[in-house]
């Protein structure tokens, strides 16, 4: 595979590579540590599956505990059927689904970006991140009432992070296989026949 | 509560601390394209003289890494301005910390190191707590200190694996680490009533009632019940 059909297939759909092993990377290529995968992601071996797979029945737990809270705010607004419960159970449906595809939107926005990017890919980074700044620059004790009441009382976050768990390549480790990859394309562009890039393939 | 108040309070310096970890990545990146183009221009040199030019691939690398070097510093710089001596206490960052010791050698580290234990110490005035409380309600002691150490243990465990998974799924921004924090909280405070509840279910009544797999199904579903009851309750002391 040549350089310029890696980095093709690396600005599409979330995707696996399968990277040389790690004895035959130059000694200064560092494996970024991911939390809860640590360097895993580089063979996606059995630790890394067995983190994966492990994962979901704790997020289903977590989900489960979010509608049990729900349940109880929503029959706190009035009993089933009243205006209350019905008002209550709309506005939590449509606040944890929208915070949740917000969340998913942005988190695969930065990924297919990237960090080594265009100028262009920068600027879709920066307004994946919109909801931050705006967080951010609603100031300190705002935006941290704003993350709290999102978080706390509705589903989304938790919603958005199973989802995203049950993707065959996370957005973060996408994001770290397309630095990586950039990484040993241009190690192997300066030295040709001597960087690990010619090893590529695709899964 | 404590843990949560002091995760929620911390939210600003935690967010800088994750924008600092990915600095130096960012730096290797910019030396590893700075030091590859040179490593070009120097060989087309040799060939075309002054004439020889930076291919297009390696200079967009090379201008973009120095991009997100910038783009990732200006964030950092603008994550200082929103935090305070409380927030980088509150997140056990040694910057505060140091302030807070002047003077007084060894006495930082001490600090830091009883803020970030304040989980473990949290999970260990809970689980005694329990312990306490169970055999006041007349449980025996191994079964009462068994529901305290796995059901304490099990809500830190929760906490900790739902932060650690948020951040792998949603990325180091401040909103995926404020709300990170957040929902490994939720998990962790349900996670442990769940577990407590188990423990508090009459298995042997289940079992005897509806067989094995039945009574156990029911018992699990029981013990999620009044879990939801148990969240509704605190839902409704907390606002």
């Amino acid at each position: 595979m040549t350089s310029s059909e890696t980095s093709r297939t690396d600005s599409g759909p979330l995707k696996a590579v399968r990277f040389p092993p790690r004895t035959e990377l130059p000694p200064d290529i560092v494996i970024e540590r991911l939390p809860a995968l640590g360097t895993s992601w580089y063979e996606r071996g059995a630790s890394y599956w067995a983190r994966r797979i492990g994962a979901i029945p704790i997020l289903l737990i977590g989900v489960a505990i979010y509608v049990a809270i729900i349940s109880g705010i929503i029959h706190a607004a009035g009993p089933p059927g009243s205006p209350g419960f019905i008002a209550v159970l709309t506005a939590e449906t449509i606040f944890s689904l929208g915070t949740a595809f917000l969340l998913i939107r942005n988190s695969l926005q930065q990924a297919a970006s990237g960090r080594l990017a265009s100028t262009k890919s920068n600027r879709r980074g920066r307004a994946g991140a919109g909801l931050g700044i705006l967080v951010y620059s609603a100031g300190g004790a705002v935006g941290a009432f704003l993350i709290a009441i999102s978080a706390l009382l509705s589903a989304g976050f938790m919603l958005a992070v199973l989802i995203l768990w049950l993707l065959p390549v996370l957005p973060t480790e996408q994001q770290a296989r397309q630095q990586l990859t950039e990484t040993l394309r241009v190690r192997h562009n300066t030295r040709p026949g001597q960087g690990p890039a010619g090893h590529h393939h695709h899964s | 509560m404590v843990d949560g108040a002091r995760a929620l309070w911390a939210v600003p310096t935690i967010y800088r601390l994750s924008l600092e970890e990915q600095l130096p990545e960012l730096e290797a990146q910019v030396a590893t394209t700075q030091r590859a183009a040179w490593q070009e221009l120097i060989a087309a040199r040799k060939v075309m003289g002054n004439a020889a030019r930076l291919s297009t691939s390696t200079r967009d690398l090379a201008g973009a890494a120095r991009q997100e070097e910038a783009a990732l510093e200006g964030k950092i710089d603008t994550a200082l301005g929103s935090e305070t001596r409380g927030t980088q206490l509150a997140a056990g960052d040694p910057d505060g910390l140091d302030g807070l010791a002047d003077g007084a050698d060894g006495l930082a580290s001490v600090a830091r190191g009883l803020v970030r234990g304040i989980p473990y110490a949290g999970t260990a005035a809970a689980a005694g707590l329990t312990i306490y409380q169970d055999m006041q309600q007349g449980e025996s002691w191994y079964h009462a200190t068994a529901d305290g150490l796995v059901s304490n243990g099990a809500a830190l465990g929760a906490g900790v694996a739902v932060t650690a998974f948020a951040g792998a799924a949603l990325g180091g921004s401040l909103v995926a680490v404020g709300g990170g924090v957040l929902i490994g909280g939720v998990a962790a405070v349900g996670v442990g009533d769940f577990v407590h509840n188990l423990f508090q279910e009459n298995w042997q009544a289940d079992w005897h009632q509806d067989g094995v797999v039945d009574g156990t199904v029911h018992g699990v579903a029981d013990g999620y019940d009044k879990t939801r009851h148990d969240l509704a309750h605190m839902w409704d002391d907390l606002f």
